[in-house]
């Protein structure tokens, strides 16, 4: 087993899984922390997105010495997520899930984001509903 | 409640000394793996996003400065933004700015397959300049702008971190080779169009 670094949702994990340029196959235990996902009955979810796994579907799961692994580069490539990967590093950075992102662009509705403030306090946007908010991007570059 | 969050992957180093002269009241990010740019899909700043009390985009992906400029005759912002800002946060729904919602969302930008893989390569870019790889988020960053070149955010901020020189002579180029490309989109009903409603 190897160590992969996952790029996902602003979050930076480090995983034991093996892989090859495509596929990264992890313990399904570590899928919540890597992007939310769990396994269930129906499938691999995330709220209301379910990607079904039928038959035990040998692209999705597979055995490595009696442990289960879940290749979760193939599930971001069934949500239509993008994926960059650096094969040398084992480093992959997964993109915006298209059906997340979208929601957006249905209904306006600004996605929720937690970031630190430069006191280091977690600010939520959602906690500022009730009031108006403007949120100004601007760099020092 | 106004937030800023500096898009700069250089952190509280880069960005901390402007929040600091500019004796900020507001809330103050450090954003430097560019997620708000991210989740509203802005490619340059400074962006702005109104959101009202039930959490909706009211008006988003705007220059917004609070002054006009002009650098080397390129000229941007204006000085009435701060005063539409007010006019909504004093009036709400009933400001002129305020527009409907399949106005708001036909404003959004849409991302492409690309632009969305440039979004990773640009996040991988970020990881290596901060475990110390600069050639390597190079070689991200630029993959990036192949593959989203309208984003001024990945190139202007992978230049930065070639000095101040460097950078303003590249932003110059770049901006002269781009004649037809807008800087920033225009503010509608200030810019182009009247009241849409």
């Amino acid at each position: 087993m190897d160590k992969a670094i996952v790029l996902y949702n602003d979050h930076v994990s480090s995983v034991s899984g093996f892989a090859d340029a495509t596929n990264l196959w992890v313990d399904p235990k570590d899928l919540p922390s890597l992007n939310g996902f769990t396994l269930k009955p129906e499938g691999a979810c995330l709220d209301d997105i379910c990607i079904p796994i039928r038959d035990n579907d040998p692209t999705l799961l597979t055995q490595q010495a009696g442990s289960p692994r879940f290749n979760v580069a193939e599930l971001a490539r069934r949500l239509g997520q993008p994926i960059v990967v650096d094969t040398a590093e084992n480093l992959w950075s997964f993109g915006a899930i298209p059906a997340v992102r979208s929601r957006l662009l249905d209904d306006a509705i600004a996605p929720d984001f937690t970031l630190p403030d430069r006191q280091g306090h977690q600010v939520t946007l959602s906690k500022y509903r009730d009031n108006k908010v403007v949120i100004m991007t601007w760099a020092s570059w | 409640m106004i937030i800023a969050a500096a898009q700069d992957t250089g952190g509280e180093a880069a960005a901390g000394t402007w929040y600091d002269q500019a004796k900020a009241t507001y809330i103050t990010l450090v954003d430097d793996n560019h997620t708000v740019s991210s989740l509203f899909n802005l490619v340059n700043v400074p962006s702005a996003v109104w959101i009202d009390e039930r959490g909706r985009v009211v008006r988003v992906d705007e220059g917004t400065y609070a002054a006009k400029h002009s650098i080397n005759g390129f000229e941007f912002g204006r000085e009435d933004y701060a005063g539409i800002v007010r006019d909504w946060v004093q009036r709400g729904a009933d400001s002129v700015y305020v527009r409907d919602e399949s106005a708001r969302t036909k404003h959004l930008r849409r991302v492409s397959a690309d632009e969305a893989l440039a979004e990773a390569a640009f996040k991988l870019g970020v990881y290596c300049f901060k475990t110390g790889n600069r050639a390597k988020a190079d070689q991200y960053w630029a993959q990036a702008q192949r593959l989203n070149p309208d984003s001024w955010n990945y190139h202007r901020q992978n230049w930065t971190f070639d000095g101040d020189q460097v950078a303003g002579a590249n932003w110059a180029a770049r901006v002269q080779s781009r004649p037809d490309k807008a800087y920033y989109q225009p503010i509608v009903g200030l810019d182009v169009g009247s009241r849409s409603r």
